[in-house]
């Protein structure tokens, strides 16, 4: 999947993300994860994994992701991606 | 050395002293000696040349004539809150005064003491104990290490189990004083900083060298009734412009809370405190202020009142709902060690029945016997439970210092039945852990936690277990509990620690029951 524009998805309210994707200048997805640092101490490297997968999944080649956490599960993740992502496209 | 949860640390810690471990929360009982207080006695006014009155003209006067010198231990109490000046004052005057590696003994700090942190750099402050810290400037400072010495944190028994002891001696209390007269009467209800009971300084006031009386509203004598603080314990007064700001003082009113969630926990607990039998005549009942333990004694009213039930007493810091529930005839008395909110403020200036109780009544283990020994049904908050039930509300699971002991330790041992309430997940974080971050209440106390996925009995209260074995409530284990959380947010990676103690936790006997070390 070819992203063509910056697209975000998610709200600012506890338990959500706001995922920012934009398209990628080199082949690769870059995440950038942003929020609470006791959440990021004990769960930022497996809710970036998420999301990497969730766009490797949907087939994008190429991305910039930012996401600016305040406690999000991972299935909240999983659709905040998949929608911003769908969204630029 | 490791203490009986399986706790290591030194045996003799820097700036703390020898380590008495824990080894449970019942071990310490039996004969106990008190120490003796030093004292200067005062000549009748007649006697009295100008310039020895009580009254004071300035901080520098008190420092002068309590002989203020360096390594002193100045104690303060917490009943003004997040809007307490005085505090501040006294420091900020040591401080100009040069004064150095001082121990500032509070009943609690708060946001509103951020200042303070400047001299913790400086070495003003090099120790500071508590019973209460909220997450704020001086917290981050200890956990960061920037304080000299460990913090201490001990219950609110266990701080004048400390005083009375000798295990720590107050050189100068300060007493926030909302009404106070020229020698030394001090009324709490009365006066533009009213703030209600004033019990948490009463162990100070007993055995500190000086007793410095602080208030912004002074009176004729006599200080109109009920002084709680009384003139033979009052070495001095002086007189300030403000000793606190009203609004941080006490919150309009302190409210149930409104989320679902919070209120279906709330409804669980009652009933299973119900079905268990202890909604019943002359049951006594103390919850924390919190919108969700609140929330268990609305539902608990509920029940008192279908079920024509009146119970003996309500303890604990107190709040307009268990003032209703006194005026409603629902509770006989309220035992009170502090006032969340005006309506209990003014409660406890008018109302006999609503009686303040100092520290060492409600939580000393080493008294004849504190007001928790008498408590049926405890509700209580938790940052995070471990399989065994132990409870963590000193720091957050990323090692950060947002809480100390309160009166935690000392009601989950003395009460009958202790509940904890809580969310399951927090945020991302599941608050059922294998290992609590630092343990502040043994799990031997603690008997229930309900959640909003299902309530977990202490395998240790069979008793309960047995009761409840036909009940409908959504019981579950422990385990079992900690299994759905993690499914939900994965698995933590583990904080790491440098070796460096940054505070010391006490048991309510003095014990040692855990450490905190700087989170790297």
């Amino acid at each position: 999947m070819k992203l063509v524009r910056e697209a975000t998805a998610g709200t600012t309210d506890a338990g959500d993300i706001v995922v920012t994707v934009l398209p990628g200048d080199k082949p690769g997805i870059t995440v950038d994860l942003k929020g609470k640092s006791v959440v990021l101490k004990q769960f930022g490297e497996q809710m970036k994994a998420v999301i990497q997968k969730t766009a490797e999944d949907l087939g994008v080649e190429s991305a910039i992701i930012k996401a600016q956490d305040n406690a999000a599960l991972d299935y909240t993740i999983r659709a905040r991606t998949r929608c911003a992502i769908e969204r630029a496209n | 050395m490791k203490n009986v949860l399986g706790r290591e640390f030194p045996e003799y810690i820097e700036g703390y002293g020898q380590v008495k471990p824990f080894i449970g929360a019942f071990s310490s009982y039996g004969e106990r000696k008190t120490v003796g207080a030093r004292r200067q006695s005062v000549k009748p006014a007649s006697q009295t040349p100008p310039g020895e009155a009580k009254l004071c003209q300035s901080i520098e006067e008190v420092f002068d004539r309590v002989g203020a010198r360096d390594g002193m231990t100045f104690g303060f109490h917490h009943h003004l809150r997040n809007g307490d000046y005085v505090l501040n004052l006294v420091m900020k005057a040591a401080a100009e005064r040069g004064l150095k590696d001082l121990h500032v003994a509070a009943t609690g700090i708060f946001g509103c003491h951020g200042p303070i942190v400047e001299y913790i750099k400086s070495g003003v402050i090099t120790q500071i104990s508590c019973s209460y810290i909220s997450p704020g400037p001086v917290a981050k400072a200890i956990t960061t290490g920037l304080l000299q010495k460990p913090a201490i944190f001990r219950s609110h028994g266990g701080r004048p189990r400390a005083i009375e002891s000798g295990d720590m001696h107050i050189d100068v209390a300060f007493a926030a004083s909302p009404t106070c007269d020229p020698y030394g009467n001090v009324n709490g209800t009365h006066g533009k900083s009213a703030c209600g009971v004033l019990s948490y300084i009463f162990p100070d006031t007993e055995y500190a060298d000086y007793v410095v009386a602080v208030t912004d509203n002074l009176v004729e004598y006599p200080a109109p009734p009920p002084i709680q603080i009384t003139q033979e314990k009052v070495d001095f007064v002086l007189v300030v412009d403000s000793i606190g700001d009203p609004a941080g003082i006490a919150s309009g009113t302190t409210r149930v809370t409104t989320d679902p969630i919070g209120l279906r926990i709330a409804e669980s607990a009652a009933a299973l405190l119900d079905e268990a039998g202890y909604i019943k005549n002359g049951m006594s009942l103390q919850t924390g202020a919190g919108g969700a333990s609140l929330a268990v004694a609305a539902f608990v009213r509920e029940r008192m009142l279908a079920n024509g039930v009146v119970g003996a007493f309500g303890a604990g810091g107190i709040t307009s709902y268990f003032v209703q529930m006194l005026k409603e005839g629902l509770l006989r008395a309220l035992f009170d060690v502090q006032c969340f909110d005006l309506d209990s403020v003014k409660s406890a200036g008018e109302n006999p029945a609503h009686m303040l109780m100092s520290g060492s009544l409600y939580g000393n283990p080493h008294s004849r016997g504190a007001v928790v020994n008498n408590l049926d049904i405890m509700i209580l908050g938790a940052t995070e439970v471990d399989l065994d039930f132990n409870v963590n509300v000193v720091t957050g699971s990323d090692g950060t210092i947002m809480g100390a002991s309160g009166g935690h330790n000392d009601c989950s041992a003395g009460s009958k039945i202790a509940i904890v309430v809580s969310n399951l997940l927090k945020g991302r974080l599941c608050m059922v852990r294998d290992r609590v971050t630092t343990i502040t209440s043994p799990g031997e106390t603690i008997d229930v936690l309900v959640t909003d996925r299902g309530i977990a009995i202490n395998p240790l209260r069979k008793d309960l277990l047995e009761k409840l074995k036909d009940s409908d409530l959504p019981l579950t284990d422990i385990k079992t509990l900690k299994e759905f959380g993690e499914n939900l947010t994965g698995k933590p990676d583990t904080i790491e620690f440098t070796d460096k103690i940054v505070a010391v936790v006490e048991y309510r006997d003095g014990t040692v029951i855990d450490v905190v070390r700087q989170p790297k």
